[in-house]
């Protein structure tokens, strides 16, 4: 009973596994070698419908096993593959093994080809729809430019994209504001902008497209239909409060149609914002009285002024190729500064020299600047011709009490020409071959006039007599040419291209100057002194030179072989006598990158360098640098030669995020002349020594990051320490100063949630200075600075960000610390823009801070603007 | 005082960002193999899954021989070859990047059912190399039938990793291959599309050929499937993290002091922008 149960439930089984009809058919292909054959396809297909059922492939023995479900009583089984005769044969539907013996033999595919579509596309510049990014908040571009990725717009209107400041902007494919476009950026409404596009790789000189490889980036503005041809106002109204009215206006008109356009401002504020035509007047070249030191924490921190500025720009396309763009620019401008600074000398033998001076610096100034520029750029030649004039006077008057009460003015002006032309003409024939010739050339006239109450240094320059003033004028003159030649591309050998080029400067120089005591009024120098300098200095350079690049896998160097040829004239009118010296110098430099692996870089660079003397060091009448500060020089043609070298290991590893590099620097010097530095009390004279001096410094620095995903944290450090000698000849004692210095900062930043970042940055340095041979006097200077910054983004249209401060300094002389903190909040409602700010709303008086140079170390409290409100509207009309 | 402002809502952004990988010089290979067939496809894709009609398009190689295949992008290998040629020639001319050139090349060794994937990454990211077993698919033959190209074809669907394809492939040819990854149905496959109609391979040229198959001397970042579709996620989520990832010195900025005179100068903390760019990824 119980085997006839068994066997039924075998039998069961076993017609159950019938019914599941899994057939599987396995086998060994091998070829006429009797050699077992891999990747051969084995299908199994019903006859009945063709159907395939199951197919497989054999392994590397030869091996295969295909499993189906068919209810076919015959099948068909195919053995086919790469150079394999296809073999068809009928096998009965049960599981099996079948050994086939199949034949090589290559296959020969039946071709066929079809036109594709149109793959490739014409246009690559990333095109941004500016309506996509503007919200209600955007007034002006410059709203919306932000907000697009990879584009930052710093505080003055300048943009950089990936980090990189952008070399072109274009407003309808026109360059009218010739790189002043913070103009445009500040002011074009944000709704009349229809697209802009990103230009990676932009290369403006059309015959250079396919030559010169650049990573310039280049934005182009493009307006909206019903923008173009209407004028256009925009405003940027600001009213403030500190100790004083604080104001800040902002009003431009402008209009951009197809072959003319247009931008002209109008800003006037108090409140040390930039005007966008600032042009700098410049200090003397030879001569400047002592003016306070300006940290650079920002121009709206330091700066107290009254400015105002007119600007007119426009451009009119001549026709497809050419364009002619025309701007003027004119300000006024009148700041005061204030500060307190000591600076102490180490010199050999004595306790440091300190100088004590509270100033007191007020000035004013005026320029006018206008610049015509033609362009002309198609396929094969590319013309820009550029014209500049500028004029600028500065007037100012400073006091300073220091031993005693020095009162000083000076008046100079700038007045400076400039002609630039480049020129490139593409071969005819071949399409990366041209030349490229550039001419660059300045003429300046740059008078000065200084005065210093009581008289410096009565016993050089009053035979010890005490005296009221001293008067002094520093008229210089300067015309330079320089012209470079290259061809685009020319010699290649192997993996070695070869880059020639030829270079000829000219300048010419003039100096005249002259020293005169009054004593009430009267003009009581002797005429027997002789403190007149006319010298006339021509130096003429030619240049020829060869770049080689060899690239290779791993590698890549760049090696510069240029020599020059350069003869100086130099005459001195008064005391009839003339130097003339002709030298051939040799300035290599090399470049090499090795690449070890995926992650790691090393990198060497080093060269060779041997700098003209200039006109500042070769006058040997006395000129009155400052009020404390007299000099003259040997006219002996010399140089400075010397080596810079580095090197460098980098890391990245992409996929952990984690990134750093270890460098060395090193730079060694040679001089043929020293300069002796002579004390008297406050006083320094400065002579020179024919004697040569060598001095050299070496630094290395460690710099290490890591990315988190985790809210967007970021966080990297940097840690370097530099020591280096140089000698100074100081009260007729030559002595080595040796300086060394530890530095690092720590710099975190993240996303605390979508609506909230958060950045942190602090940093540490400690440096020594000290002469060998002597453990004192020596200078000490520690410093700590820690600044967070948090912004928030709120709801209904409010942005609120605040940024804080801490500084604190230690050395010989002290301890300092202050603390600066500023906030500001904005509020959009409908096409208004409101800004509120405040700054520095703890009411610090002073910005301290020191550092070493040479021979003394400095220590400046520098005034700043203190705790202020203010409000700025914008709006068009 | 800098006023960050974030972007919000991606939904209704329309652009086209140059997602694009930088050219590479083809000097320096080895080779791997030699082709007897040539088989050449037109791939159409979409990147931006809220621009459907924003399609891009690129032709993809395949070069089958006795002991492997590769599947690469002809366009790529097109501004890879320019980028060459002008270097030769001393000049340094950096070809237009196509933002729709496929990064991707895969080698199939048929003995070891084992494939090589490389991946090339935006910008000058890392060059991606992984490998995978060759039987990913697990292909279902269906009875439907169409005519490609002149060949009789079969089509037959499965799921691969977030996608439900369907390929057609025809006994006539009796190669076990496709494009990409594509492999293990029996015959070539000549026409594979995704569901949605947003990744298409359509065959378009068959040619018989004899051709050296290369390998390309890049340095590669050994990594997995894993890691690589992680980082890839990540990149489009952030592109300008992944941008600083590249390149960390370039945007960020820090408190600068002079090691020597420790004067110090201070540079605004780049701004910390999630950028997020569109990403439709082959395999999701």
């Amino acid at each position: 009973m119980v085997m006839k149960r068994l066997l039924f439930v075998l039998l069961l089984l076993i017609s159950l596994c019938d019914i599941s009809a899994q057939t599987t058919i396995s086998g060994n292909v091998r070829n006429e070698k009797k050699e077992n054959v891999f990747n051969v396809t084995v299908v199994i297909k019903n006859i009945s419908d063709n159907l395939i059922v199951g197919y497989s492939s054999t392994d590397e023995n030869g091996l295969f096993s295909v499993t189906y479900d068919s209810n076919d009583s015959l099948l068909a089984l195919n053995v086919q593959g790469f150079n394999i005769k296809k073999e068809i044969c009928k096998i009965e539907n049960k599981s099996q093994h079948i050994d086939i013996v199949i034949k090589e033999e290559p296959i020969v595919l039946q071709e066929v080809s079809v036109k594709s579509e149109k793959v490739w596309e014409n246009n690559d510049t990333i095109s941004y729809l500016a309506d996509a990014f503007r919200d209600t908040t955007d007034i002006v571009i410059a709203d919306v430019l932000k907000k697009m990725p990879g584009i930052e717009v710093k505080d003055d209107g300048k943009i950089e994209y990936k980090g990189k400041a952008i070399s072109k902007f274009y407003i309808e494919d026109m360059d009218m504001l010739q790189g002043r476009y913070n103009i445009a950026t500040n002011n074009i409404p944000a709704s009349d902008v229809h697209l802009v596009q990103v230009m990676e790789n932009h290369q403006e000189v059309k015959a250079l497209k396919n030559i010169d490889f650049t990573d310039a980036v280049a934005l182009n503005i493009k307006l909206k239909a019903e923008a173009k041809g209407t004028l256009v106002l925009m405003n940027e109204l600001g009213v403030g409060y500190d100790e004083d009215m604080l104001w800040d206006v902002n009003i431009a008109g402008m209009r951009f149609g197809k072959k003319m356009q247009f931008i002209s401002t109008i800003q006037t504020n108090n409140n040390g914002s930039n005007l966008s035509n600032k042009s700098n007047g410049g200090s003397g070249k030879f001569a400047s009285t002592i003016k306070p030191s300006v940290p650079n924490i920002g121009d709206s921190r330091t700066t107290f002024n009254d400015s105002y500025g007119l600007t007119f720009n426009s451009l009119q396309k001549l026709n497809n190729d050419a364009e002619l763009s025309l701007n003027i620019l004119g300000g006024f401008d009148k700041n005061r500064k204030s500060s307190f600074a000591r600076t102490s000398y180490l010199v050999p033998e004595i306790d440091s020299i300190n100088i004590y001076e509270t100033m007191n610096y007020g000035e004013k100034s005026y320029s006018l600047e206008t610049d015509i520029n033609y362009n002309l750029n198609t396929k094969l030649d590319y013309l820009k011709i550029n014209f500049n004039v500028l004029g600028n006077d500065i007037l100012n008057s400073s006091d300073i009490e220091s031993s005693s009460l020095i009162r000083q003015k000076e008046d100079y002006q700038n007045l400076t020409a400039k002609a630039y032309i480049r020129w490139i003409r593409k071969s005819r024939t071949d399409n990366e071959k041209g030349i490229e010739i550039n001419s660059r050339n300045t003429y300046n006239i740059l008078p000065y006039y200084s005065d210093v109450s009581p008289g410096s240094f009565p016993e050089e320059l009053n035979n010890g007599i005490n005296y009221d003033m001293t008067k002094q004028n520093v008229d210089f003159t300067s015309f330079k040419s320089n012209n470079t030649f290259r061809f685009l591309t020319l010699f290649v050998i192997k993996r070695i291209s070869i880059h020639p080029y030829a270079i000829v400067n000219v300048e010419r120089q003039t100096l005249n100057s002259s020293i005169l005591c009054f004593n009430d009024n009267q003009n009581v120098t002797d005429y027997n002194d002789n403190f007149n300098n006319d010298l006339v200095w021509l130096k003429t350079e030619g240049n020829i030179g060869f770049r080689f690049d060899y690239r290779k896998r791993r590698f890549t160097s760049e090696l510069t072989l240029p020599v020059q040829i350069r003869h100086i004239d130099l005459d001195d009118n008064i005391n009839e006598n003339s130097k003339a010296e002709t030298k051939v110098l040799f300035q290599p430099d090399v470049n090499l990158k090795y690449k070890l692996n995926n992650s790691l870089d090393v990198s060497a660079t080093s060269r060779i360098y041997n700098t003209t003397p200039t006109l500042n060091t070769q006058y040997s009448s006395y000129i009155l640098r400052n009020y404390r500060t007299l000099t003259r020089y040997d006219s002996n043609l010399s140089d400075t030669k010397g080596n810079t070298s580095s090197l460098k290991l980098s890391f990245n590893d992409v996929m952990n995020f984690i990134f750093g590099d270890i460098s060395m620097n090193y730079n060694y010097q040679v001089n043929e002349v020293m300069y002796s530095q002579t004390f008297e009390d406050n006083y320094i004279i400065i002579n020179t020594i024919d004697k040569r001096s060598y001095g050299d410094y070496l630094s290395f620095s460690l710099y290490l990051g890591k990315g988190f995903n985790w809210k967007r944290l970021n966080i990297n450090g940097k840690c370097s320490y530099g020591f280096g000698k140089s000698p100074q000849l100081v009260q007729d004692n030559i002595a080595t100063y040796n300086n060394q210095g530890w530095n690092a900062n720590v710099t975190a930043s993240m996303n605390i949630t979508n609506a909230v970042i958060f950045s942190n940055k602090f940093s540490w340095s400690d440096m020594k200075s000290s002469i060998e041979g002597q453990t004192e006097p020596n200078d000490n200077i520690l410093s700590f600075v820690e600044n967070a910054n948090i912004d928030f983004v709120l709801p209904f249209g409010f942005v609120f960000g605040s940024s804080f401060e801490y500084y604190f300094t230690s050395d010989n002389y002290g301890k300092q610390h202050f603390m600066l903190w500023d906030c500001n909040l904005s509020y959009t409602y409908k096409n208004l823009k409101f800004n509120m700010e405040c700054n520095n709303i703890l009411n610090t008086e002073s910005f301290v801070y020191s550092y070493f140079t040479d021979i003394y170390n400095f220590y400046s409290s520098y005034h700043i603007c203190p705790r202020s409100v203010m409000l700025k509207l914008k709006f068009e009309i | 005082m800098k006023i960050k402002l974030f972007i919000t809502a991606l939904l209704l952004l329309i652009f086209n960002i140059m997602m694009a990988q930088s050219p590479l010089s083809i000097d320096d290979y080895k080779q791997i193999g030699e082709s007897q067939y040539v088989i050449v496809y037109e791939m159409s894709y979409v990147n931006d899954t809220s621009k459907l009609d924003k399609i891009y398009h690129d032709e993809i190689i395949l070069e089958i021989g006795s002991e492997l295949s590769k599947s690469y992008s002809y366009k790529t290998y097109r501004y890879d070859s320019t980028y060459t040629d002008s270097n030769r020639k001393g000049a340094h001319n950096y070809p237009s990047p196509k933002s729709s050139a496929f990064p991707v090349d895969v080698v199939k060794k048929y003995k070891d059912k084992k494939m090589t994937i490389y991946q090339r990454t935006p910008s000058d990211g890392p060059i991606f190399e992984y490998e995978e077993n060759m039987n990913l698919f697990d292909w279902k033959l269906t009875s439907e039938m169409k005519e490609i190209l002149g060949f009789a074809c079969i089509k037959a669907t499965c799921d691969f990793r977030g996608r439900n394809w369907a390929a057609w492939f025809t006994m006539d040819i009796p190669l076990q291959d496709g494009p990409w990854k594509f492999n293990g149905l029996p015959g070539l496959i000549m026409r594979v599309e995704s569901e949605k109609g947003d990744y298409v391979f359509e065959c378009i040229k068959i040619k018989n050929e004899k051709r050296q198959i290369l390998l390309y001397d890049y340095f590669y970042d050994k990594s997995t499937y894993e890691e690589v579709s992680a980082f890839l996620i990540e990149c489009h989520n952030d592109f300008n993290a992944y941008n600083r990832r590249i390149d960390p010195k370039g945007g960020l900025s820090i408190a600068k002091r002079d090691e020597v005179t420790g004067k110090v100068t201070f540079r605004d903390v780049g701004p910390n922008e999630i950028v997020p760019k569109p990403y439709n990824p082959i395999e999701m």
